[in-house]
This record gives C-alpha cells, structure tokens and sequence, in this order.
C-alpha cells in the first residue's frame, strides 16, 4: 500500500466516524447502538474508499513484488554402509512436473487482459536508475514525483508529462 | 514524429534469482549536441565472471549514461570498447574479491552481445533508426502486426551457444569489432523497435512465422512486468522458449504526445 | 523431445560423480610424468572440480552459484580402515559425505598446496586440492557402481528437471569383482544408467589410463581395434549427447556420430580435457 493510500484510508474512517458521531446528535440512541453507529459508519466510509482506489485507472496496477526463488536443497546423502537395492525401487519423492500445459490452438498466451486504455498512447513507469517498476507517485498536475521502491534502490526523480522519461540503466545486481 | 516512448521487461533464467540476470539494458532520450534517442541490449557470458557488470557497462556506456555515446563506425566503437574495458577492469568494487574471483578475472574474463540503436531525424525529412550488432541479440522493427526488418537477419534456427560478442580482454577485441553489422531503416508514426537478447529472440522469430498477428498484438500491449513474466513462465513450460535470461525493450514512435502514465503500485 | 538439453541452475543443478580408481597398480609410473597413475589421476581430479568451482564462479561479492552436487567415490585401497572397499574419497572437513553442493565444496578444500599445474591450467601457486591419492588392493568396480548409484538414485528423484547425472569412472585395470551380488559389471552400468531425470538418462563415462605411452583413443565410435578392456569398457559406456560432442569437436578431437564417452590410454594434460569435456553441461537449454 503507498503512503497517499494509506492516509486515504485513514481519513476516510476518520470522516465516516466524526458523520456517525455528528449524526447521534440528530437521534438520541443508547450507548450500545451509538457505538455500534460509530463503528458501521467508520467501516463503510473505509469500503467506499477501497472501492474508489481500486476503480482509479490513471494510476493503474496494482504490482505484485516479483518472489526470489528459494534454492531446491540438494538432499543430504552420505555414504550407505548397507546395500540398498536401488535399481528395483520406484523414484517417489519427484514432484510433478512442473509444466503448464500451453492452450490449445494459442502459440503465444493471450495473458493480455483488457486494459480499459490504449496502451500505445501510455508511458509505462519505470525507475531509471534500476529499472524496477514498484513506484511511489505523488501527482501535481502534469508534475510526477516518482520513489523507487526496489529495497536496494530507493532512487527518486522527477517528471513532467509530455517530456521524455529520463535515461534508464537497468541494473538487477544492486548491492544497495 | 517526436515521441519516444519505451520500456524493458526482463526476468532472469528459471531456477535463478533477480540479482543473477545477466542481460543489460538501458534507454536515454536525445541529448542536447543533436545525437537521437538510444536504446542497448546485451547479453553477458552465463560462464563469464562479471558478465552482468560488463553487459551493463556496455548499455550504459552507449547511450551516454557513462561520457560520451560512441559514433556508430567501427573506429569509434573500438576505442569506445576499449575504454570500457578499462572500466570493467578497475571497478572498485573488485578490491575485496577472493582469489577464486581473481584468477577467473584475470583468465577467464567476460564477452557479452551487444545491439545499439539510434534513432534519427525524427522530425526531419527522413527519420531512421541505425544500429550496430555484435553477435545474436536483435532487432525488430514492427509496423502494422508486421515486421519490416529484422536485424540481424538470424532464423530461428540460427541462434547458436557460440555467438560472437565484446570480450572484457583486449586480445580479440579488433577482431570483434570487425564482426560487427551494421544497417539502418526508415521509420514511420505509430512503428514500434523491440531489441531482445537471445533467448526472447529466438522465441520471437519462430512465433513471428506461426502467427504474427497474435505475437505483435500481445508484445505490445505488455504494460506490466507480471504480464511479461507470465507470458515468459507460459513459454518456457512449453519448451519454446529457452530457459536463459530474457530482456524485450520495446519503443514507440508517435507524433502525439502520451496520454496515460502507467504505474505499478 | 530431445534430451540433454537442459542446463544448470540453483534449482535445476547438475550432479557430477566420478569413481576413482584405487587399486594397486595405480601406483605404477605415468608415462613420463615421473608421478605414479594415482598421483596424475588424484591431480586430475582436483584440477576438474577446481575448473568447477571457477566456472561457478561469476562475480566479486557473490557466492560460488550451485551449478552441481558433486560426488567422488573410490574403490580398491580406502582411507578410513583397512581393506578393500568402496568410500567417499573427500578428506578434510567434508570427509565421508556424498554429493555435496559446489557452493560446500569451494568453501572446504582438504587444503591448499603448491601443485604441479597440468597444461591448461594457468599455473597457480597454490590450488585447493580434495582428494588425496591413494592405492591398493583389487579393483571392486561393480561394488563402486552399487554405492555410487544409490546416491545418483535419490539425486535424480530430487531433480526431475536437472541435466541428467554424470557418471565419469576413471581406471587403470579389469575389473575384479563382477558379478557383484549377483550381477555383472555390464549389469550395474544398465542400473546405473537407467537412472533418468525428464531430460535423459544418467551418463556413464569411462577414462581408461595406462602407465605406457601409447595411442590415445578419445571417443571412439567404433570398439574395433580398441586393445583389451576397450571393447567392453566402450559397450559400457554412454554415447556423448549432442552438447558434448559440439564442445569436443570445438576442443579439436574428431567426434563421429555414434562417439561413446570413453577416453582410453589417456595422458594427463588429456584426462583433463576429457574431463572437462564430460562436465561440461549446456550453457543455454536448446
């Protein structure tokens, strides 16, 4: 979650609850039923802003951090002092083959989900300094203040649409 | 037709983690003295030693992330070769390496391919891209679902394991160079340029012959790198992809400036 | 499909095992070397799985990558009691084990020593050495197979994806103990080599070394005219996949199709070519 949408979030509880309380003013309910107003009213106005950010399609995508892969330990073997009969036994610890089976009939996968916007009229953001695409954004205007996300990179510039995105070096072995 | 928009996707070989790719990548808008737009890819020796810092050095060092972007003539990329070489072989970072990491330096070393593009006139008469290739990463200029040259001409039985490319060491490096292609072609608005190292190159080239229109749909409307991940994962599982690091850059040519912002949160 | 194709990663390593020969006649001279057949094929060994460690070497401030798990067994002379047998060859700190991962490996060499270098090598002052020579005794080859598959076995059902186990048998003689519980030499090398990952069959190479200096006949393609134990020490052994036979015809030796992985009346500088050679994985999965 970025910094803005955090305190989206956070104001918007803030506001639902400050209407619920304003609203007791108006019925004069018991305690139980006040909190409980309070409460509802902070949890739908926190629904309703989930559901605008998640609509917002100027800043899109919500990115998922690319996994490290874990290394498969090599199983620790040693030296057997008893003949085991090897050459009978059926391997079992395998796992499946990990193979996705490709769609019929498609040579290229169709993973292209509707966009909602023409791609080809888009700039898709990138850090330059690492080429990492996890960005924060904070938005003036035609004015973008871009933070790189990448743990070892943390790179932030600045960009104004209609100019070209600044010299990019993509740099995967960054030791900080 | 002013606008250059671009941008990489890259994943490193199945079984490999991020910081093991060693492909390079870089892209830098025109500069002030007159010199287009440029992009690079390169692709390090997987048995090199310090082939992710050489392929890098080469990208970055060509389109002018590093002093001054080379002259695309075999004299100029020589010296400019050569200069970074020298780089490579005093970066600081080399002091606290052991002896295993020296005598591999020292004898073994790294080569990488190497494409650069430049692209030119782009509101003149006649714009163009011109680029120079060592070895098997490639070009491919795309109009229209169609491709309307692809450089260097390899098929997609040609991409071999011994290609040639720029060593660390200056023994073969004139030889190199001398291998070099170099060729140029005219643009239109609305053209897009995907430079690719081999691996994604050759997959390219062979899915370009069974359906190209579904090829240059789906390579141009990747705007996320999970996109371009899955659709890398997809083709790997299906054997038609090698199992190596893989790098797309892909440029657009437009007369009208962009309309969205793409960001991955 | 065409097998062999795959190559080596973190998680899809390779698995190399070499069975070394220690029986009593390895301490006869090599050739001119002025070092007995134990010494030369001890130094050989050493130098290929240095080779290793440096090709899995791939930059300043980063691990050597675990490319292999690697295991050297020997047979006929042993280190740890007396008598005849088969064991893990390793000393040092990694004494007794079975495969170990290249990353274990480079960290713990028995020791370091100044070390005559064998041609190719530059010459490097000192070189971790992992194995020591040793001879004696008979050649208990079958016995060899038998414990060295049972690790290849469990290796191979771990890595279904892998490049398919090398098995690279270096020997001077006959063998002396087939059949071995109940089976024949040819018998252990079918169990051994029906060993399979999803890209191929376990590989079984065999070195042959004599202590004369005579013709080299580095992958045959034909049994004939090959002197005793050549014509069964070439059924045994695996054709070279394609990968390696382009390699060894990079490296200038004249692979005809059908080329066997069997190298015989090898020198040293040749051992460890061939050696290279055979561990030498695909680079990229074609």
């Amino acid at each position: 979650m970025t910094t803005r949408n955090a305190i989206v979030l956070v104001l918007t509880a803030v506001c639902a609850t400050a209407g619920a309380l304003a609203g007791l003013q108006v019925w004069d309910l018991n305690l139980w039923r006040s909190v409980m107003v309070v409460l509802v009213g902070a949890f739908l106005g926190v629904v309703l802003a989930f559901g605008l950010l998640t609509t917002d399609r100027r800043v899109v995508r919500l990115g998922h951090p690319v996994a490290e892969r874990e290394p498969v330990p090599a199983p620790s073997t040693e030296p057997g002092t008893k003949p085991r009969t090897w050459w009978t036994e059926t391997p079992t610890s395998a796992p499946p083959p990990r193979h996705e089976s490709p769609p019929q009939g498609h040579h290229v996968d169709q993973a292209v989900v509707a966009h909602g916007y023409d791609v080809d009229r888009a700039v898709v953001a990138q850090c330059p300094r690492c080429g990492d695409f996890r960005l924060d954004l904070k938005q003036d205007g035609d004015s973008c203040a871009f933070h790189c996300r990448n743990p070892r990179c943390g790179h932030r510039w600045e960009w104004r649409a209609g100019a070209p995105w600044p010299t990019t070096v993509v740099r995967r072995n960054l030791t900080g | 037709m002013n606008h250059t928009r671009q941008v990489v996707f890259y994943a490193p070989k199945h079984g490999n983690t991020e910081a093991e790719w060693e492909d390079g990548a870089a892209a830098a808008p025109a500069a002030g003295d007159g010199r287009g737009p440029r992009f690079a890819v390169a692709d390090g020796a997987t048995q090199g030693f310090g082939s992710a810092r050489w392929a890098q050095q080469l990208v970055a060092g060509f389109v002018g992330d590093q002093g001054a972007a080379p002259d695309l003539t075999a004299a100029a990329l020589h010296r400019w070769a050569s200069d970074m070489q020298g780089r490579w072989h005093d970066d600081p970072r080399l002091a606290g390496a052991t002896d295993l990491q020296r005598l591999k330096q020292a004898t073994v070393g790294s080569f990488a391919t190497f494409l650069g593009c430049e692209l030119r006139d782009l509101a003149g008469p006649r714009p163009r891209w011109t680029a120079v290739a060592v070895g098997d990463a490639v070009l491919f200029h795309v109009r229209g679902h169609r491709v309307v040259s692809q450089f260097p001409p390899i098929p997609p039985e040609g991409f071999g394991s011994n290609p040639d490319g720029l060593p660390t060491h200056a023994a073969g490096l004139a030889d190199m160079v001398g291998r070099a292609s170099f060729a140029e072609g005219d643009l239109a608005d609305g053209d897009l340029l995907y430079l690719a190292t081999d691996a994604f190159a050759q997959w390219v080239a062979a899915a370009d012959r069974r359906d190209p229109r579904a090829l240059w749909t789906t390579l141009a409307a990747l705007d996320h790198p999970e996109a371009f991940r899955a659709l890398v994962a997809g083709r790997r599982a299906a054997r038609e992809m090698v199992n190596d690091d893989v790098t797309l850059l892909r440029v657009r040519l437009d007369r009208r400036p962009a309309e969205h912002l793409v960001v991955c949160l | 499909m065409e097998k062999y194709r795959q190559s080596v990663s973190r998680s899809a390593p390779g698995c190399v095992v070499i069975l070394l020969d220690r029986s009593d006649s390895m301490k006869l001279a090599w050739g001119r070397t002025g070092a007995s057949l134990a010494d030369g094929a001890a130094l050989a060994v050493n130098n290929i799985l240095l080779d290793m460690c440096i090709k899995a070497t791939t930059e300043v401030n980063a691990p050597v990558r675990h490319y292999f798990d690697v295991g050297i067994f020997s047979y006929g002379a042993r280190v740890t009691e007396p008598g005849e047998g088969v064991e893990s060859a390793f000393g040092g700190a990694l004494a007794g084990r079975g495969l170990v991962p290249l990353p274990e490996l480079a960290e713990h060499p028995m020791a370091v020593r100044e070390e005559p270098s064998i041609d190719l090598m530059p010459v490097a002052a000192r070189m971790p050495v992992w194995v020591d020579p040793l001879h004696g005794h008979r050649t208990p080859m079958c016995q060899a197979i038998a414990v060295a598959g049972a690790h290849v076995f469990d290796w191979a059902a771990a890595h279904p994806d892998s490049f398919p186990p090398i098995v690279v048998n270096i020997t001077d003689g006959m063998v002396t103990d087939s059949p071995y519980d109940g089976a024949t030499l040819q018998d252990w090398a079918r169990r051994l080599t029906s060993i399979e990952t999803n890209d191929g069959a376990t590989l079984f190479f065999n070195v042959f070394l004599s202590p004369f200096e005579v013709t080299e006949i580095v992958f045959p393609s034909d049994p004939g005219g090959l002197p005793p134990p050549g014509p069964d020490l070439f059924a045994l052994s695996s054709p070279l996949p394609r990968p390696m036979a382009d390699n060894a015809r990079v490296d200038g030796y004249d692979v005809r199709p059908g080329a066997r992985g069997l190298a015989f009346n090898v020198g040293r500088s040749t051992l460890l070519r061939v050696l290279q050679i055979g561990t030498r994985v695909p680079d990229r999965a074609r």
